[in-house]
Parts: C-alpha cells; sequence; structure tokens
C-alpha cells in the first residue's frame, strides 16, 4: 500500500509540469492577456482577436487561437457569430444581461458542442497549444476552453505495413482522436474503455490506454500505467519512445511489445485482454503483453478459412527458422561436415565452390550485408527509384557476382531463400530481431561448425524462456499449463471450436463462445442467438450480445474469478433462450423462417439483458 | 552502466579470444577436400611400381620400391574432378577422375604419404566402396589390420560396400569405364540397382561382423576387365583369410538360403528345351531340430514364386496344360535343390564356414541346442545334416497367341 501511494504521489507531483494547474486566471483580461503573450512570446502563430460583446458594446472578449491548429470556419460560425451578432439581436431582459456574462456565455451563447470552464490559465495555455481556442473574458477568473481541435491530417488510408488480401483495409492515422474512433467503431461496448494521459514534459503527447474493462488482466493494466507515468522524457515523437521505456528487458533482440497499425489487429488484441496504447502523431498502436507465438499471427489467420490460416502459420514458423538458421547452417555443413550431405550434392557445391576467393563464412557474410544494403536502399527511396536498386541488385548479387567467380551459387540461392523466408514473416520487428541473430549465428557455426550452431540457438532458446512482456512468460503457450492455448499457435482450430480467450492474457470473462449447442445448420431451436454467437469469434458483434446484459454480473462476480462470471453469465443467456423460446411460441409455429428466429432471439436477449435483479433468480 | 559496459568488453574479449587463440579448426572449406570415391587396398610386392618414400631421386626417375620393411600395402584412391561440374571458365584438367596410388606401411600412413602430391585435405566421408586385392586378403595378418583400420576410423560410413578383388585392387580404380567414368559410384550404382543373385550385397559392417562373430564371412568379388568391372561370386574368408571362392551360379544358390537373393532367372531342362523361369519371390524357411542320437538337422524349405518367360510356341505342348506347368515347376524345384545342396556341402566338407549365421539363427531361436554346440559350432557345422526342399509355383506364363 505504501508503494502504492508513492506512486500516486508522484503522479500528483508531476502533473502540473504537464498540464498546468500552478498559475490561476487573473479577472483582468489585460492581466491574463499579458499572461499569454507574455509565455508565447515570438509565437507569431498565435492570434489574439479582441471584441466587444452586448448590446451597448459593454464586455471585453478576446479570442486565442493557434492559426492552422483549429477548425477556423466552427469558431467563426460558432463562437464569433454567435457572441457578436446573434447574441446582440436576441431580446434579452436586462435582468439576465446585468448578471454573469461568462456563465451566460456558456451556457447560452456558444452554440459549439465541447465547451469548459478553466481556472488555471497556464492549463487553459496547454488547451491552446494543443488546438483548443480560449475566450477570455474581462472581469472574470475564468477562462472558456472550446474545443476547437481541426488540422490538415491524412485520412484513414490502407496500412502500408500489414496488408491483407482479406479484411478491413482502413489503418490507423497520426491524430489520435481518429484512431480511438476506429477502435469504437468495432466495439461498441461500455467496457473499451480509453484512458488518457500526456507524456513528454515539451511535447505532452496524447496517450491513450485502451483495454476492456471486464477482460483485461489487472495486474497488466496496473503494470502498464505505472511503467506508462513514470517515463519523465522531454519528448515523445513515436510510440517507439514508449515502447523502449516500457518494455521488459531492454537488451533482449526480441519485442516485447507489438505494434500496428490494423483497428481491427488492436481489437482483437483487446477482446485478448491486452492492452493497446495509442500515441497522438503515429500510426503505431502499441500492444501489450506480446508473446513470441503473437508476433506469427497476422490479422488475416482469422479470416481465411481455419486450415489455410493454420498452413500458412506454419509456413511462417518455418520460414522463421529458415531464415534464422539456413546460412549457418550452410556454413558448418560444407566446411565442417561435408559428410552429412548426399555425396552428389558435396560433390556439387565442392565444384561450384572452385576458384571462390573467399572462405563459406566471408562468402555468406558478404552476401548477407549486401542484402540488407538493398533492402535498406530500397526501403528508403521513392517507389520508382526503389524497383531500379531491385533490379540492380538482383543482377550484381545474382549473376555477375557469381559469373565472376567471387560468389559461388548456392551461397546465392542460400540467401536469396533466406531473403524470402524473412520478409515472409508478419510482423517486422521479430523479422528484424532474427535478421540479427542470423548474423550471430553465422559467427558461431563458422567457428565451432554444428556444435557452435546448436550453441547458439540453445542461447536463444534460454534467452526467450527467461524473457517475459509484462509478467507473461514471452513463450507462452509453449511454456506454462494451459494447453488449450495451443489451439492459436502453431495452427488455429476452427473459430466455433475456441470457446476460451487465452487465459494467460485474459484476467477474467474467459468465455468468448457461450452457446455451443446453437452453432450449426440444425439448431433451429434458437437461430438468432445462434447465428449471432457464431459471429462472436470475428469481432466484437456476438460478444456484444452476451455482454448487453453482463456489466452488472461481471461487477458482482468480477473480482470472484471466472467460474463465477460464467455461471452468471450463463444463467443471463439460458435466459434469454428461454425467452427466445417463448417469443417464438408467441409467435407461433415450430418452423417459422430464420428471420423470425433472428427476432426471437433479439427479444429474448433484450430481455436477458433486463434488471440485474432478475438475473439473479436466473443464475 | 559501469557493470554493463564491463560485462560487454568481457565477452568481446571471449569472442575475439574464440578468434584468435584457438589453433585448430576443424573446418576445411568444400572445395579444399579430397572426396575418396573409392578405395583400394594391396599387399606390397617387390616389383610392383608405385613409390618408395625413402629414396634420393626426383620424380621423374621413380625406383622401384624395394622390399623395405615399411612397404606392406599399396593404397589406391579414386577422387572425381569436381571442377567439371562447375562448367566453364574453371581451370581444371579434363579428366573426370583421378586415381593415385602409393605404398606404406599403413592405411591411414598412406594418406598422409599422398598429402605430400595432393592438393587438399582427403576426406574418407563419402567412400562408395572399399577394394581389397586377393594377395592382401589371403595375408591374415595384413587383411585384420586393413579391417580394423577400416572400421575404426571415424569418417568411414560402415555401410561402405567392400569387395576382395581378384587380382590387384589397384587396376580395377586405374581403368576407365565405359559407362561411369567415377570409379566409386560406378560400383554403388552396381550394387544398388542389383536385379540378380549373382553377388552378395554386404558391407563392410556386416563383414567385419561375422567375421569377428562366426569366424567367416563371404566377401563380394570383383573382377576387373579391360575398361569395365563385374561385380560377381564370392569369396570365402575364414579366420581373416581368403580360402577360396563361390561361383556366380553358387552364390546365387548361397543366397537363396540366405534369403537375400534378388529376382533372377533359372532355365530348366523340360525334354531337351531350355525353359527360362523368372524368380519374382523366393521364401526361405528354416528349423532346426535335433533327433534321438543328438545329430542337429537343418531343415531348409524355399518357396519360390515365378513365370515361364519362353517357350517354343504350339510345337511342343501348350504352356496352358497343368501337366506342362507341373513338369516345369518339378523342374524347377530340382534344380533349385541341387544347386542349394551343392553350395551346402561345399560350404560344410571344403571350407567348414557357416556363411548364412545359422549358428546365430540356433543362438537366438534354440538356446538349449546352442549351450551344446556354442563351443565348437565349426565342427557341428559341418557335421550338420541339411535336408533341402523346394516349392515353386508358376504365376504367369507369358502372352501365347
Amino acid at each position: 500500500m505504501g508503494f502504492l501511494g508513492m506512486l500516486t504521489a508522484k503522479k500528483q507531483k508531476k502533473k502540473p509540469e504537464l498540464e498546468g494547474g500552478k498559475d490561476k486566471a487573473s479577472s483582468s483580461l489585460d492581466k491574463n492577456l499579458r499572461y499569454l503573450k507574455d509565455k508565447l512570446e515570438d509565437c507569431d502563430d498565435i492570434v489574439y482577436r479582441e471584441f466587444r460583446v452586448g448590446n451597448r458594446q459593454q464586455f471585453r472578449f478576446v479570442l486565442v487561437y493557434v492559426d492552422g491548429l483549429i477548425d477556423r470556419d466552427m469558431i467563426d460560425q460558432e463562437v464569433l457569430n454567435s457572441l457578436m451578432l446573434q447574441a446582440r439581436q436576441a431580446n434579452l431582459s436586462p435582468g439576465i444581461l446585468t448578471g454573469d456574462v461568462f456563465s451566460l456565455a456558456l451556457r447560452s451563447a456558444l452554440t459549439t458542442g465541447e465547451v469548459k470552464e478553466e481556472e488555471y490559465i497556464d492549463k487553459s495555455m496547454i488547451s491552446l497549444l494543443s488546438g483548443d481556442s480560449l475566450v477570455l473574458v474581462d472581469g472574470f477568473k475564468k477562462v472558456l476552453v472550446i474545443g476547437s481541435k481541426g488540422w490538415p491530417s491524412r485520412g484513414v488510408q490502407e496500412p502500408q505495413t500489414e496488408v491483407v488480401i482479406r479484411g478491413s483495409r482502413d489503418g490507423f492515422t497520426e491524430t489520435m482522436r481518429v484512431n480511438t474512433a476506429l477502435l469504437r467503431r468495432r466495439l461498441r461496448d461500455p467496457n473499451l474503455k480509453i484512458k488518457q494521459i500526456k507524456v513528454g514534459v515539451r511535447t505532452r503527447t496524447d496517450i491513450a490506454i485502451a483495454y476492456m474493462d471486464n477482460i483485461v488482466d489487472k495486474n497488466v493494466l496496473e503494470q502498464v500505467e505505472n511503467r506508462l507515468e513514470s517515463i519523465n522524457i522531454d519528448a515523445v515523437l513515436e510510440s517507439g519512445y514508449l515502447e523502449e521505456f516500457i518494455e521488459d528487458s531492454w537488451h533482449s533482440p526480441f519485442p516485447q511489445v507489438q505494434n500496428t497499425e490494423r483497428p481491427d489487429r488492436v481489437a482483437a488484441a483487446l477482446l485478448e485482454g491486452r492492452v493497446a496504447i495509442i500515441t497522438d502523431n503515429t500510426p503505431f498502436v502499441l500492444l501489450v503483453p506480446v508473446t513470441l507465438n503473437i508476433l506469427f499471427q497476422s490479422a488475416e489467420d482469422y479470416y481465411e478459412r481455419w486450415f489455410i490460416g493454420s498452413f500458412i502459420r506454419i509456413l511462417r514458423y518455418v520460414s522463421a527458422l529458415i531464415s534464422l538458421v539456413l546460412p549457418a547452417g550452410y556454413i558448418a555443413i560444407t566446411s565442417y561436415h561435408p559428410g552429412l550431405m548426399p555425396s552428389d550434392l558435396a560433390l556439387y557445391i565442392a565444384g561450384t565452390r572452385i576458384g571462390v576467393p573467399f572462405p563459406a563464412f566471408l562468402e555468406a557474410v558478404i552476401m548477407e550485408l549486401t542484402l540488407e544494403l538493398l533492402r535498406e536502399a530500397g526501403v528508403r527511396l521513392p517507389g520508382p527509384i526503389g524497383q531500379t536498386i531491385g533490379i540492380v541488385g538482383g543482377l550484381v548479387i545474382g549473376q555477375a557476382a557469381v559469373q565472376a567467380g567471387l560468389v559461388s551459387p548456392i551461397m546465392v540461392i542460400v540467401v536469396a531463400i533466406t531473403a524470402i523466408s524473412s520478409f515472409a514473416l508478419s510482423s517486422y520487428s521479430i523479422g528484424i530481431s532474427l535478421r540479427i541473430l542470423r548474423f550471430a549465428l553465422i559467427i558461431f557455426s563458422a567457428v565451432l561448425g554444428l556444435y557452435g550452431l546448436m550453441l547458439g540457438l540453445l542461447i536463444i532458446l534460454v534467452h526467450l524462456c527467461s524473457l517475459k512482456s509484462f509478467g507473461i512468460p514471452y513463450l507462452s503457450p509453449l511454456v506454462g499449463n494451459t494447453y488449450y492455448e495451443l489451439e492459436d499457435s502453431f495452427i488455429r482450430v476452427p473459430l466455433i471450436t475456441m470457446h476460451r480467450r487465452p487465459k494467460t492474457l485474459a484476467g477474467a470473462n474467459m468465455i468468448r463462445i457461450r452457446n455451443k449447442e446453437a452453432i450449426g445448420p440444425f439448431s433451429g431451436g434458437s437461430a438468432g442467438v445462434g447465428q449471432k454467437g457464431g459471429k462472436a469469434g470475428s469481432g466484437g458483434d456476438g460478444e456484444k450480445d452476451n455482454k448487453d446484459g453482463s456489466p452488472g454480473a461481471s461487477e458482482k462476480g468480477g473480482k470472484a474469478g471466472d467460474g463465477e462470471g460464467l455461471g452468471t453469465g450463463e444463467g443471463e443467456h439460458s435466459a434469454g433462450n428461454r425467452k427466445d423460446k417463448a417469443c417464438r411460441e408467441k409467435a407461433g409455429g415450430g418452423d417459422e423462417n430464420s428471420g423470425r428466429g433472428g427476432n426471437g432471439g433479439k427479444d429474448g436477449i433484450k430481455n436477458g439483458g433486463g434488471p440485474g435483479g432478475g438475473r439473479d433468480t436466473d443464475g | 552502466m559501469k557493470s554493463i559496459l564491463k560485462r560487454a568488453l568481457n565477452a568481446l574479449l571471449i569472442v575475439t579470444l574464440v578468434f584468435s587463440v584457438t589453433g585448430c579448426w576443424d573446418r576445411v572449406e568444400i572445395n579444399d577436400r579430397i572426396f575418396v570415391l573409392a578405395l583400394g587396398i594391396d599387399k606390397f610386392e617387390p616389383g610392383q611400381d608405385g613409390q618408395d618414400e625413402e629414396g634420393d631421386e626426383g620424380p621423374e626417375g621413380v625406383q622401384q620400391p624395394g622390399a623395405s620393411p615399411r612397404n606392406r600395402i599399396v593404397v589406391s584412391i579414386v577422387f572425381p574432378n569436381v571442377g567439371l561440374l562447375k562448367g566453364e571458365g574453371a581451370i581444371v584438367p579434363e579428366e573426370p577422375k583421378a586415381a593415385v596410388s602409393t605404398v606404406g606401411p599403413t592405411i591411414f600412413e598412406a594418406m598422409r604419404q599422398f598429402n605430400t602430391r595432393l592438393l587438399g585435405n582427403i576426406f574418407l566421408g563419402h567412400i562408395k566402396a572399399i577394394l581389397v586385392g586377393e594377395e592382401l586378403v589371403s595375408d591374415e595378418k595384413l587383411f585384420l589390420e586393413v579391417l580394423d583400420e577400416l572400421e575404426r576410423d571415424h569418417e568411414i560410413a560402415r555401410d561402405v560396400d567392400l569387395m576382395v578383388v581378384k587380382g590387384s585392387a589397384k587396376d580395377a580404380l586405374f581403368i576407365k569405364p565405359l559407362v561411369e567414368p567415377i570409379i566409386g559410384n560406378y560400383i554403388e550404382q552396381i550394387v544398388e540397382q542389383r536385379r540378380t543373385g549373382r553377388f552378395h550385397s554386404k558391407d563392410l559392417g556386416q563383414i567385419a561382423t561375422s567375421i569377428r562373430e562366426v569366424g567367416g564371412a563371404p566377401i563380394p568379388r570383383m573382377l576387373v576387365g579391360e575398361n569395365e568391372l563385374k561385380i560377381a561370386g564370392t569369396g570365402i574368408v575364414k579366420d581373416y583369410k581368403l580360402r577360396g571362392w563361390l561361383g556366380e551360379i553358387e552364390t546365387r544358390a548361397a543366397q537363396w538360403v540366405d534369403n537375400t537373393a534378388g529376382e533372377d532367372v533359372i532355365s530348366v531342362d523340360i525334354s531337351g528345351i531350355l525353359v527360362p523361369f523368372e524368380l519374382t519371390e523366393l521364401k526361405r524357411r528354416m528349423k532346426v531340430w535335433r533327433d534321438e542320437f543328438g545329430d542337429i538337422h537343418l531343415d531348409i524349405k524355399l518357396e519360390a514364386e515365378g513365370n515361364i518367360e519362353g517357350h517354343i510356341l504350339e510345337v511342343h505342348r501348350d504352356v496352358m496344360e497343368q501337366s506342362f506347368i507341373r513338369e516345369v515347376e518339378a523342374a524347377v524345384n530340382r534344380d533349385m535343390v541341387a544347386q542349394c545342396r551343392a553350395v551346402m556341402n561345399k560350404m560344410q566338407h571344403v571350407f567348414g564356414v557357416d556363411i548364412w549365421d545359422i549358428g546365430d539363427y540356433i543362438r537366438k531361436f534354440h538356446p538349449d541346442i546352442w549351450d551344446d554346440v556354442k563351443d565348437n559350432w565349426t565342427e557341428e557345422f559341418t557335421r550338420m545334416k541339411v535336408h533341402i526342399a523346394a516349392n515353386a509355383k508358376v504365376r504367369r506364363v507369358g502372352i501365347i497367341k
């Protein structure tokens, strides 16, 4: 408790620095204005607009905003126009007018949605710098802060780093508010919480922590909050800054935080009980905790049919292995253990290497470095030139080097397969890690042969076993005892059999597909519910059906563990089913069409999600 | 921060030490190796050509090595010219393979002698065949040494084909074959495609094991021609010494008894016409028992299946006639039994070698009998009463009209 107390104390101590709250606004407009102009000296993008309000022009107002950061139309229409013209034309009784013009403006004159009053002038200045407009009124110790953010921003576009064939095409943008909106569009659930904090003394970057309140593991959430709040840095320009501060071990080559540009991926992660960290000014959202297994998954695994998803996933694991060990294995086998190869292959490799001036180790390092150079050059260059690089590089490393006798053709094949494999991985960050480790393994096997290669792999394995991401073992579900989570590892089992959320990640509400018996073509009884439930895995939709009624239940049973939560939920649902059946009987006829069944189902759920008291008796 | 720096420096130091201090790596680039595909070992006879390791004359004046105590065996190796695989641009000799030989006291000393003439590191991991000369196998002391060296080396696989050459192994390795230029591959392919029972397929491991355990073993025989090699027949080794040969037909019969024969053709004489009977399947059943006088009996039953491959059409009798088919079957049975009996006789009474490991069978399945005979099994083997029967079945008679 003492520790927690310390943390909260620290929080409060840090706040004024980030969000203001030291200097109160004065009642004198000139004083306030001087304060602002003083602080914002030489900031020529700040606009001060003085005007007078009232039929006798008796009230002095000043509008302050940052040019370019605000929605000009909105300010003109809803603030200036309202206050200067419409307020004057309004036929007000003198009694009202002589009163509090400040709250009058706030309540009656400003026709815009987001307005609040602020006592602290420094706090309102920070709002001003993040795109709000200030209205200062002479004679009042408060400032009106008008939410008028509106700056030129990139629209929602297809994410460039995680392209899918099938799946949604919208990706996160640089504006945090848009990003949270994209999330909210997917999870219409009151349990989706989006908590906002500011990090960075100078940038005061908005960071949003998003999680599903009744699924998330509270320990992980607390850790995320603590770690984020303990960051004391001047600037956060990209989520990578945060990533380095909150990851468990900075010296590991493996990424312990996942980043993604895809809202559907974040939504799926939240539904597994993970926490998303949305940073302003970057489309890359961080997801924690992460396991190695998660980094091998792609959103599309769940959108294609399950055996295709499984096949691709196995392929990905194989390609990771190839990209890690192929060059090292080639060196080890050719220069230490040629007896391991079939004779014909050994003779062929020996033949192709005649006249090659470098040992296999140097050859591999040169070729791998060339490849990295090409990749780096291709990434930085604009599209059309990038293609040229590809062709030149392909010719250089492919043909010319072999013809010149500098490199053996087998090595070119090895490097090419390695490159393809490393690009086949779904996560860019894990691909980079494996690439670095590949060089380490090349050195190991050049020094000690296959023995060295195995040694290197063991070191990597030991490291992986000791690695944790926010308290979750990095290798889970391969380690630990929750065997059912393997259903979503090397293979992906059909969605209809993935009834439970991964236990290592989710903290409560473990069931994601409830009504087993209602799934399938012959489940006439509650067709509506069944269809909805069937969708549950693919998104949040079916989830909601159950969730609609469950806040009460989860509040009650939340701490008691999922067993109880499940029990309540089940009861609740069967109530829904029962009502559903009742509805159908009322509607008449055992074999009505599915449309009616659907209606019945909806009704049933609505009833099931009724007041908590009724549910209790059912459970 | 300091400790991290220190640890990093330590790690760097260790890595540099690994690179700089370790003296002997096993690393040899694959193109710097000489992939020996066939190894030949002969007994040295004064007068043979080859280079003497002691001698003050240069290579052009190759002297005839004398009968020095160090000159005991002639070791020859064949390795392919891998450079030819690369194709254009490589400066390589045109010959697809090279064969060299030297005289020395032991195989591995001879290998070091090769290093005075050849470029590269001799690698024995891909040997396909080991040939030993007739004379070497006839010298029990030398053969024992050679066999031990071959078995002990970690590079040489135990499933390499071992063959005894009638003549000298060096001659076999130095010929230029018409079909496959590289001798090792040539031998390996013949053994692999084995569609006849005319030679045993026994590898180094099997031969060494049975010489050690049974005292004798059959070793496939190689005959050397002008520009081809022939693998047929068997050399019989007993107590590390070559005792004699089995011919091709005898080898086939020996393998029938052994149940290792492949497909083959037996021609039987049916009233003056030779009818080829293609043996497609052969099963052997073996039974050992003891009669009331204490004699050991061995029953061997051969169950054969096959096809009639040729017959003069309609001149004699119809191949569809059952009596004809029965006649062929009876003739095949007769022939097989006669051949098996002949080779069994030879083994029992001429060589006295249990090449079929019947002793091992008795040990495993009749331990009570084995307890009585194990001390002088070779003697018991020669005294054993053998009953051989065959039962052939004709499955197909060919297209008849």
